[in-house]
């Protein structure tokens, strides 16, 4: 967070999370950060972030402990969500990933290249490919993407409203 | 998410839910499954319309999603004496319902009904 960001949360964790772990962090998120959200559907894109990008860890990292951290920072221009995953992928994933972030950063618009990506993924059986196309197209947020060798780090940002403080 | 058929004729099967509440991780493998025998049932019953309870579900991931994704595009590819409809029961509380489903109708505009 920058500089003239004020946090209001932060989720920081260094696991590889299986199925129930992930429900119950999608969980505690929507109550924690559900407190801090100004309204529902905020919560909502939040923890669809959250899940699919905690999915995407427990699929395609191969280190034991990837990072995913979660923060909600506050500026005079209102909250500002970010949403981190670390981690090591084979080199296939990664440029995958890097190719499909590059897509989603483009100038198509998200729903229009969230709805390629479906008639695409609708005719094959296997895998989905989604996840990230569906953030950025349902829950509004942008990606920012590094690769260091074999570690991919991945990050969600976007505007989010704020509940009053009393 | 509870599915029932409407059926064009008499038939009167009733199809369970093969999964729980919040579809994860491996879910997608179940329902992928059902959904198809849903598509043979379909065809065999001549079904007309599908209903999808969706108002208890919490949350769908993108896998599951995809498998909705798969169904409704093989309806659409059916002709349009074999097509049905596919009626979604939604929650207004949960918020991604609405994106999510807006977005599996544009595969089939005169497949996928919404209601809440």
């Amino acid at each position: 967070m920058s500089g003239s960001m004020k946090r209001r949360a932060y989720l920081e964790l260094h696991l590889r999370p299986d199925t129930h772990q992930i429900v119950s962090i999608t969980r505690l998120v929507a109550d924690v950060y559900g407190g801090l959200l100004g309204d529902a559907d905020a919560t909502s894109r939040v923890v669809l972030t959250v899940h699919e990008m905690l999915e995407n860890i427990a699929k395609y990292a191969t280190d034991p402990a990837p990072h995913f951290s979660l923060e909600l920072g506050e500026s005079s221009e209102g909250g500002q969500i970010r949403v981190e995953t670390r981690n090591v992928a084979a080199a296939a994933q990664l440029a995958r990933a890097q190719a499909l972030i590059q897509t989603l950063n483009g100038p198509a618009s998200p729903r229009d290249t969230y709805r390629e990506l479906m008639t695409v993924t609708a005719t094959e059986r296997e895998g989905s490919g989604l996840g990230l196309a569906r953030i950025r197209a349902e829950a509004g947020f942008h990606f920012e993407y590094q690769i260091d060798a074999d570690c991919l780090t991945i990050v969600a940002r976007g505007p989010v409203p704020l509940k009053e403080r009393p | 998410v509870k599915i029932s058929p409407s059926p064009r004729r008499a038939a009167k099967a009733r199809f369970g839910s093969p999964f729980p509440a919040t579809p994860i991780l491996d879910a997608h493998v179940a329902l992928g499954a059902f959904l198809r025998q849903l598509e043979r049932e379909a065809a065999q019953k001549q079904v007309v319309q599908f209903t999808c309870d969706f108002r208890q579900l919490y949350f769908m991931n993108s896998a599951c999603f995809k498998c909705f994704v798969v169904w409704i595009n093989d309806i659409a590819g059916l002709t349009r004496e074999l097509q049905y409809v596919v009626e979604f029961v939604t929650n207004p509380n949960m918020h991604w319902q609405r994106r999510s489903l807006e977005n599996l109708q544009y595969f089939g505009p005169s497949i996928v009904r919404i209601t809440a």
